[in-house]
């Protein structure tokens, strides 16, 4: 029997896989749900010939810059490294909630529970917050 | 290749302010290819992704007022990205108030890639140690809630 997540990370963005890297580093049995692929929202590469060919460490050592979407990917082979699983093209379609409590995700192929969801999903944060009725957009 | 430096006018520090209005404020770096990017621009856009006309005229005229030399280059692209943002600067980090087992981490504006790893840490830590990130990053002042307890965490 395989033991289920302890925690569940929304978005495969830089915050996401950051995330998912620090929780499985600290023994958090870790789950990444992406719904597209990584860094395909706010950590997209908006410049096709930013730091080509060079790691996101070679690449900040040499020029002092950071290419967001090496540095993506770079956290979610640390995640993996780690233990973690990243799950690409599974998207969210919401948040379990029980009364005052977050149990897991729902998956377009079922649920997943977990101890602690992470809602790391950029400008999708707020429509998954509101979708689980926590949240009634900004003030 | 030379050394490399970058250009940060005091307007951009304040543009990181956060603040709903839109902002034009001068940054130039050059990166490994040689090109030049100039930036950068804010603007409440809600989902619309792209840049409006009037802040990329607006930026051509600071970068002129600044960096006339630039004005002699050819501009091979502009290109726009969401920044998801609070409203105060900062990003929300930990425990959503009144639910348990919810943690969000977003709200970085243009500061996720600088944040993202110790954000990650402090993620970990709220998750893992049931610690509480310092209170301006917690999600209960955008709620205008109490000061609320920290619902209990994992396992």
């Amino acid at each position: 029997m395989s033991a289920g997540p302890e925690a569940i990370v929304i978005g495969g963005g830089l915050l996401g896989c950051a995330s998912a890297a620090a929780l499985a580093e600290g023994g958090a049995r870790t789950l990444l749900v992406e719904r597209e692929d990584l860094a395909s929202g706010s950590s997209a590469p908006p410049n096709p010939r930013w730091g080509r060919r060079s790691s996101a460490g070679r690449s900040a050592r040499r020029t002092f810059q950071v290419d967001p979407w090496q540095l993506t990917f770079a956290f979610a082979r640390l995640a993996r490294r780690r233990g973690a699983t990243v799950r690409c093209g599974a998207e969210v379609v919401g948040l379990l909630r029980e009364g005052e409590g977050i149990l897991g995700v729902r998956l377009r192929e079922g649920n997943v529970y977990a101890g602690a969801v992470v809602v790391a999903a950029g400008a999708w944060t707020a429509p998954l917050l509101e979708g689980a009725g926590l949240w009634a957009g900004a003030a | 290749m030379g050394g490399r430096s970058l250009i940060l006018s005091a307007g951009y520090v304040r543009s990181r302010q956060g603040g709903d209005e839109r902002q034009v404020a001068l940054v130039a770096e050059q990166t490994a290819d040689g090109n030049i990017l100039l930036g950068g621009t804010r603007e409440p856009a809600g989902w619309a992704n792209r840049n409006s006309a009037a802040s990329l005229r607006e930026l051509a005229l600071a970068t002129r007022r600044l960096l006339p030399a630039v004005t002699r280059l050819h501009a091979i692209r502009s290109f726009p990205g969401l920044g998801p943002c609070t409203g105060d600067g900062l990003p929300i980090i930990g425990w959503w108030p009144g639910c348990s087992g919810l943690v969000v981490a977003a709200g970085h504006d243009g500061d996720g890639v600088c944040l993202s790893a110790r954000t990650g840490q402090v993620v970990a830590e709220t998750v893992l140690k049931d610690s509480a990130p310092s209170p301006e990053l917690r999600p209960e002042r955008l709620l205008g809630a109490e000061a609320s307890q920290v619902p209990p965490g994992a396992g």
